[in-house]
């Protein structure tokens, strides 16, 4: 096993044009101190601030959260979301490849043997004028997900959706996206009738287990319910 | 008030105590706590943190098995493991071959059978840890599995696998007051339901340690963090088959008992004690996480069925209860011995709550099973039957259309009142009081509504609701090991040494318990050390629980105080040739009462007293008036004072997810003095956080017999994000037999806090939690269900 906290460049946040560059031993106190992270990518923000406690996110860097690759890996629904891609690097060779591509299952990736996961990009993505992120869990602090759900929506001045994503967290072996969901809600305005018919589709494609924390039945209800804090208030999504 | 003075009878000795707080210098005070600034600097050791170089490393090696038959034990492979100093089974044990709190029911190491997954099997002494482990891991054991029993209702039935030979029914308790069917045929409502509560884990922030060192002279010291040292040094005694003056017990600084410590300590201590005798050398044991979780005891689970009627206008008619109250695998704290004590019995003499209750039937069963077992946790069975009484009161309320404020204002305990014990209330109860001034401050009157419609639930995502539940606890154990000593020494510079068995688990109880003692001798807390407690020099002081160590220690310090202040006071009266009646010490000063000019500094007084051969020691030894209490009726005066509260707790519940946020609690306590309010406030902020964490999130999870969340990634105790506003309110009805006039407050806090919550979520949304923890899916099933 080799340490790698002490190497400088795996380390800080730089905006690097179209897309901002995250060293994978980034802790996570360092990310919610960043400027760059709050003024581009707010929902990965709300999701730094649930995850661990301050001791933890002082310990704790966004790499090993990727690589852990557990189900309810709290940074992992907005990276989906965001469409972050990561870099791999062998001796001489490195490859990149989307986050979604990267994580197979529980604890599985495609690391190989003696490659290390050494920058995450995540392009800039202004268009969005709304994003919304939540983790249900036994506590408010240090609880591992139950459930937790991200979207980032784009949406007209009166409301109408032009593009949405989503992606719920401990309800699959992996993080669940749903195409389905996403393209039926665009050129909706979103109403609890339209989020309701999101939600039955929601627990049609999440893939829950029973655990020690909770059962797949509450999961399984809980991800279709989380829908619908999306709902509009006055005729703008809240 | 001011300037009153009040006769107190302190056991046949009279002594005056200022009841007026101007006249107090330092209790009532703000004062640094005694061990505050080692705490907060890092610098204090816990057992832990102590040297570890020359001490054998003892293991334990526990049972895979709830209940199985013993049939072999091979120990040659682990022997002959190098760095392996001994392995002991149980006819290595040279005497008793048990121990426990109250019943020495407990195998130090099985023999024939084992009880529970996690009994010790045998133990293990090696030259280093990881040899130790290694040991555990050669050792052969063969095991014939017997059928296990996991409920207490279940262990009742005949044919039932019997945990104890002599049957699972270790203790019934019951109350028979007047006539209940009568009672209820008066009643013009009933309700009756059945509520569950889980075994619930102390979560002491520091594991279980003990050091054991064997000496020459046959004599052996157990050192550790110890709730109650001078229970762990009666058990040891017997164990290795030595008197109990060989046995030396010393407590290192505690983080965090809860009861807990009461047990794990005896179980540690008594095994680490039996490797140092054995192997002659000093032997140290820690327990990981998991192993407290595992082995050590746990707050009793229990499954009450409770049923109260009432006329139309609230006034309560009849009571009736029957407990299954789940002992597990050995008695630990849960029996009793007569006239009192035991988890048990106070649970049943505590269920029908702090109400006047003309008739009153109460069964309570103590069954043993083969999970792992109950005993003290701070309330010792109040918060489990105080969530029954506090929710069908609430239960009641609503089939009554009142308002549970008005249900329970009707009906509580006040001055003069009797209980279902036949106890007559006679001083010290301001439970009225604490309802008013925390309704009040909660503004329980405008925030109160009835309980809403599933329609208006649904409407919305989120919504509040308001609760509340009222308790009274007992201040001492009640039985007749309550009595309790201390020596106080005054030295020629004026400082003083202060002699308790009392510990010190983070309450901050040798605080008080030095500003009682600087009150009572007119020095400054600054001037009085307390020994760390030290069974081969501080007097028996029982054990830390029980709410009782202000109370009952307070009461002999003050006397101890005052028989070594006769020396410095004759001595003033010396220098001064003022008589001694008329000095009074107060801040280092002894000065004369009629002419305040004319004084002596206290260390001159104390120069003079040991110049001129005084006596420079004072003992004081004080028990509560003598309780008693019949277990076939349940009546007679099982404790001497109460401590009274009421909490009131507003909630969010989020209708989508089920998530219960705790938005606010307000507690009001009757405490009698406060002798430290800062102190109080913790001890009250501390107890609603525990309180919290039994309604929302605490829970043993148990399958076959097997503990699921052994460590803190899965046993969930709440953080301090998930702490709501809490407002502390301190009432001082004085208590005539405390120390200026104090009661108990270490338990209180954490007792009607879960019913209070649970009865703010029904509150809410219309649906009512009987069996904790209401963790969101709970809760979110009971809507969905109310739903249809």
């Amino acid at each position: 096993m080799i340490c790698l906290e002490r190497i400088e460049e795996l380390k800080g946040v730089e905006d690097r044009g179209e897309e901002i560059f995250i060293g994978p031993c980034t802790t996570f106190t360092r990310l919610l101190e960043s400027p760059v992270i709050m003024n581009h990518f707010p929902i990965l923000m709300e999701a730094l601030k649930v995850l661990g406690s301050p001791p933890i996110r002082n310990m704790g860097t966004i790499g090993g959260n990727i690589v852990t690759a557990s189900p309810a890996g709290d940074t992992l629904p907005p990276l989906y979301l965001l469409r972050a891609e990561i870099e791999l690097r062998i001796k001489e060779s490195s490859r990149r490849m989307s986050i979604m591509d990267f994580i197979k299952g529980p604890g599985e990736t495609l690391l190989a043997p003696g490659e290390v996961l050494t920058a995450i990009f995540i392009r800039k993505s202004p268009r969005f004028n709304f994003h919304h992120y939540e983790k249900v869990g036994a506590r408010k602090a240090l609880a591992i997900a139950i459930v937790s759900f991200g979207a980032l929506l784009k949406t007209s001045d009166d409301g109408v959706v032009e593009e949405a994503r989503l992606a719920w967290g401990s309800v699959a072996p992996t993080v669940v996206a749903s195409p389905e969901i996403e393209a039926m809600l665009k050129g909706c305005r979103l109403s609890n009738q339209v989020l309701e018919k999101a939600g039955q589709i929601a627990r049609a494609v999440v893939k829950p287990i029973d655990d020690i924390r909770a059962s797949a039945d509450y999961r399984r209800e809980v991800a279709g319910n989380l829908l619908l804090r999306l709902a509009l208030k006055n005729g703008k999504p809240s | 008030m001011k300037g009153e003075k009040r006769k107190v009878i302190l056991k046949e000795k009279k002594v005056e105590i200022p009841l007026a707080k101007e006249e107090l210098e330092v209790v009532g005070k703000q004062v640094i706590r005694k061990d505050g600034y080692e705490k907060v600097t890092g610098r204090l050791k816990f057992g832990a943190d102590f040297d570890k170089a020359g001490f054998l490393h003892g293991k334990v090696l526990r049972s895979p098995h709830a209940h199985a038959l013993i049939k072999k034990v091979d120990v040659e492979k682990a022997k002959a493991l190098p760095g392996v100093v001994a392995i002991l089974t149980a006819e290595d044990v040279p005497g008793r071959n048990g121990f426990g709190a109250i019943i020495p029911d407990q195998p130090v190491i099985c023999g024939e059978k084992v009880r529970f997954i996690g009994d010790g099997v045998a133990l293990v002494a090696a030259e280093s840890e990881e040899a130790a482990i290694e040991a555990l891991k050669l050792i052969d054991v063969e095991y014939e599995p017997l059928s296990a029993v996991f409920s207490p209702v279940e262990a009742m039935k005949p044919g039932a696998p019997k945990v104890h030979e002599n049957g699972n029914l270790l203790t019934t308790v019951r109350i028979r007051k007047g006539d209940t069917e009568k009672g209820f045929q008066e009643a013009e409502v009933i309700v009756e339901q059945t509520y569950s509560l889980p075994f619930v884990e102390h979560a002491y922030m520091e594991p279980d340690v003990a050091m054991a060192i064997p000496h020459e002279d046959g004599t052996i010291t157990v050192k550790g963090p110890m709730q109650a040292p001078f229970t762990v040094r009666r058990n040891i005694a017997p164990v290795l088959h030595i008197p109990i003056s060989k046995v030396q017990c010393v407590q290192t600084h505690l983080g965090g008992g809860f009861g807990g410590k009461e047990d794990s300590s005896i179980d540690i201590g008594v095994r680490a004690a039996l490797l140092a005798w054995k192997t002659k050398r000093p032997v140290r044991m820690e327990y990981e996480r998991e192993e407290v979780t595992l082995s050590t005891a746990k707050r009793h689970p229990m499954i009450i069925q409770c049923k109260v009627g009432a006329k139309r206008d609230g006034t309560l008619t009849a009571l009736e209860g029957t407990i299954y109250n789940e002992q597990g695998a050995y008695a630990s704290l849960g029996p009793i011995i007569p006239p009192a004590g035991g988890t048990h019995a106070h649970a049943v003499i505590m269920l029908p709550g702090p109400y006047v209750i003309p008739h009153v039937k109460v069964d309570g069963y103590l069954v043993y099973t083969n999970h792992p077992y109950g005993g003290a946790m701070r309330g010792f069975g109040a918060p489990q039957v105080n969530f029954v009484h506090e929710s069908i009161i609430d239960e009641l309320a609503e089939a009554l259309q009142m308002n549970p404020y008005d249900l329970r204002m009707k009906n509580c305990f006040e001055l003069g009142s009797v209980t279902a014990t036949g106890q007559v209330l006679d001083q010290s109860i301001a439970l009225k009081e604490t309802m008013r001034s925390a309704a009040d401050q909660f503004e329980w009157f405008k925030r109160w509504r009835p309980p809403p419609s599933k329609e208006e639930v649904e409407k919305v995502e989120k919504r509040r609701g308001v609760g509340m539940a009222i308790g009274w606890y007992r201040t001492s154990i009640g039985t007749f090991s309550d009595g309790c000593g201390a020596n106080v020494y005054v030295h020629e510079d004026g400082s003083v040494i202060l002699h308790t068995g009392i510990t010190e688990m983070g309450q901050g109880s040798h605080t008080v318990l030095a500003q009682i003692a600087a009150e009572e001798l007119g020095v400054r807390i600054e001037d009085v050390r307390i020994v760390v407690p030290d069974t081969d020099i501080v007097p028996e002081a029982g054990p830390t629980v029980g709410s009782r160590s202000t109370t009952l220690m307070g009461n002999a310090i003050i006397m101890a105080s005052q028989a070594v202040k006769a020396s410095i006071l004759e001595a003033a009266s010396e220098i001064l040739g003022v008589p001694a009646e008329r000095l009074v010490a107060r801040n280092r000063l002894i000065f004369d009462r009629d002419d305040q000019t004319r004084g002596v500094e206290f260390k001159e007084a104390a120069r003079r007293a040991l110049a001129t051969g005084k006596r420079m020691m004072g003992q004081g030894w004080w028990a509560p008036p003598r309780p008693s209490f019949d277990v076939e009726t349940g009546q007679g005066y099982p404790y001497f004072v109460y401590t009274y509260n009421t909490q009131m707790a507003e909630v969010e519940v989020d209708t989508k997810t089920g998530h219960v946020e705790v938005i606010k609690v307000v507690a009001c306590f009757d405490i009698g003095r406060a002798i430290n309010p800062i102190l109080v406030e913790g001890q009250i902020e501390g107890g609603i956080m525990m309180g919290l964490g039994y309604a929302m999130m605490e829970e043993v999870l148990l399958k076959e017999g097997k503990v699921q969340n052994l460590n803190f990634q899965d046993y969930m105790i709440p953080t301090a994000m998930d702490a709501p506003e809490i407002v502390p309110m301190i009432l001082e009805d004085p208590n005539r037999y405390g120390p200026f006039g104090a009661k108990g407050i270490g338990e209180m806090p954490n007792i009607p806090t879960a019913p209070a919550i649970i009865n703010a979520v029904a509150n809410a949304v219309g649906v009512r939690i009987r069996d904790l923890p209401a963790h969101s899916e709970k809760v979110f099933h009971a809507m969905r269900g109310r739903r249809g």
